[in-house]
């Protein structure tokens, strides 16, 4: 418990002695002030302080011709059950849900597959997950506009392939916003789940106990690995819906604008439509969102870790 | 118990649950659809035609005409100058914050370490019109420097992240140490903690660095008229409908970024075999 008021998760590969080690932190001194002061500095008045303007305007009025009037209001906030914005929340909440699914379905077998390979092969099969992590999200994003656009390879094979006639215009369009959150978010999702399910295998007892009990592989599956990987599923869930909740590039880029997530709504609020106050008033709730997703999903990984030692 | 239900029961040992075919598919089809995408993007990048559509031979005429577009190369120029800025003041002030939350206990620490921290879990584009509306308030221009002040602002707490990681080995009587030797505090910064964790602070600029370098949503706000980095560039060219060019350029985007990543994790093993 001590360790948690330190504010980080201890490293678990990390021998004790280290963590020992550890515990033992100076007192403040000039040399702390030096060392953290310019970075403190720094985030306070280009983090902090932006952030904090922005809970401040999101009470102003909007001005006459666009632009901030400072003047007390709570209509922003009022603003927020509008049927407009409210559809912009639901259409993000239903895109993020049936994002993660998708990626859920997508990524459970394939972890899975990753899991039960030779342990040799698995490093390898999972090294071929990470680099489209670290490959640059707009690149691969641009990827796949040049691969589904109308004049793009996909319309030529199939054209030339006679299963289509006519090009189909499928960037652009709601399917292309799907694909390319899907396509963005996939190995967030395959990372937790694998190794929820690697741990799950490392201990067989429980299949073994499940199978002599006569439960057939289906509903093992069911009763016991899938409840033994819920902590993966569920960190999985969160780092997909989280981001997807107010992703802003994707939808613009691979649905030209035509479809519009909370970010983009934001956005545009602060770029087209000129109504700054309630662009503020969206973001801080937003942040609020994020925040209270992002505590339930710790409070998820700490139960996964009780559960396990 | 019946000798069927004593058939049915797979061989103990056998961890795999999946037939041999369908994990081949699995594993198979989830690969293709991760880099097919990323492959022909780079593969017609060498395309001898204008038109993207069919493969009319290998050329690299694409790449040497780059530098014709003087409207690129500003991006360029720009893109460089942004992450080169950023890098620097990033780093430097995430190394000295890394230390000093390994080094030195002080109240409300914990609170510290979550408001650096946030930056990462929100939306960047909550972070990005922030940031516009902070320049508009204090008639700061947009351009480079408000673009390289954005990036900075969300490269800080992974720089800072990374550091505490490649410090939570280091032994802290070392410190000790050279300071009953007589060391003083500049020394025992400068000869003895950032040698040790140099490999860690490296791994914090090259992360910082490719994520400054292919950033769309914080320059999309901040950039002001004229002062497109690459990205942000791309994006204006990919509405005009595709050419080689931008395959080239985006190829060379997603190599810099990926040889930058792949670097990072080569330190952090060094750094991580260097400890043992």
């Amino acid at each position: 418990m001590e360790l948690r008021s330190y504010g980080d998760v201890p490293d678990v590969n990390q021998p004790r002695r280290s963590i020992m080690r550890r515990l033992k932190l100076r007192r403040a001194n000039w040399m702390m002030w030096m060392l953290l002061i310019p970075v403190a500095g720094w985030m306070i008045v280009f983090f902090a302080f932006p952030q904090l303007l922005m809970l401040f305007i999101s009470f102003m009025s909007q001005g006459e011709y666009g632009g901030i009037a400072y003047q007390f209001t709570l209509d922003n906030y009022i603003q927020m059950f509008s049927p407009v914005f409210l559809n912009v929340i639901w259409t993000s909440v239903e895109f993020s849900f049936i994002v993660t699914v998708l990626c859920l379905v997508v990524a459970y077998p394939f972890a899975y597959a990753i899991a039960t390979a030779s342990p040799r092969r698995r490093l390898f099969l999972l090294f071929l997950v990470i680099i489209p992590f670290w490959t640059s999200q707009l690149i691969r994003t641009f990827a796949l506009m040049f691969l589904i656009n109308t004049s793009g390879l996909l319309n030529t094979v199939l054209l030339q392939l006679h299963v289509i006639t006519q090009p189909l215009n499928l960037l652009y369009t709601p399917f292309a916003v799907y694909l390319g959150q899907f396509y963005a978010m996939l190995p967030y999702m395959i990372l937790p789940l694998y190794a929820s399910i690697q741990t799950h295998l490392e201990r067989p007892e429980f299949l073994e106990a499940a199978q002599d009990l006569g439960a057939n592989p289906a509903k093992a599956f069911w009763k016991v690995t899938l409840p033994l990987t819920t902590s993966g599923i569920a960190v999985g869930s969160m780092l997909v819906f989280i981001p997807t909740l107010a992703t802003f590039f994707i939808p613009l880029l691979m649905g030209g604008g035509k479809m519009e997530m909370v970010g983009n709504f934001i956005g545009n609020q602060f770029l087209s439509s000129d109504n700054w106050p309630f662009g503020a008033s969206a973001s801080v709730g937003v942040i609020a969102i994020t925040l209270v997703l992002i505590a339930l999903m710790f409070r998820f990984m700490k139960n996964a870790f009780l559960e396990e030692s | 118990m019946s000798t069927t239900e004593l058939q049915h029961r797979p061989v103990r040992s056998d961890r795999r649950r999946l037939t041999s075919a369908s994990r081949v598919v699995t594993l198979a089809s989830v690969y293709a659809f991760l880099y097919i995408p990323i492959i022909i993007l780079i593969l017609f990048s060498f395309n001898n035609s204008r038109l993207n559509a069919t493969w009319m031979g290998f050329t690299t005429s694409w790449y040497g005409t780059l530098p014709d577009h003087p409207s690129m190369l500003n991006a360029a120029e720009i893109s460089i100058a942004v992450t080169l800025g950023q890098t620097v003041i990033s780093t430097v002030l995430g190394t000295m914050g890394g230390i000093a939350l390994h080094r030195y206990k002080f109240p409300g620490k914990r609170m510290f370490v979550y408001f650096l921290y946030i930056p990462i879990v929100i939306p960047e584009v909550v972070l990005a019109v922030a940031l516009l509306l902070f320049f508009n308030q204090v008639s700061f221009p947009l351009g480079v420097v408000a673009m390289m002040v954005g990036h900075t602002t969300f490269t800080i707490p992974f720089v800072v992240l990374v550091v505490r990681a490649a410090m939570s080995g280091f032994d802290n009587s070392l410190e000790e140490a050279a300071r009953d030797l007589g060391a003083t505090e500049w020394q025992t910064l400068w000869k003895v903690t950032i040698p040790i964790i140099l490999p860690g602070i490296i791994v914090g600029a090259l992360l910082s660095f490719s994520q400054s370098f292919d950033d769309f949503t914080t320059s999309f706000f901040v950039d002001g008229m004229g002062n497109d980095p690459l990205p942000v560039y791309i994006y204006g060219l990919m509405r005009h409908g595709v050419s080689p060019v931008v395959n080239a350029l985006a190829a060379i985007i997603l190599a810099v970024t990926l040889v930058f990543a792949l670097l990072g994790e080569r330190m952090q093993r060094v750094g991580k075999l260097a400890r043992r």
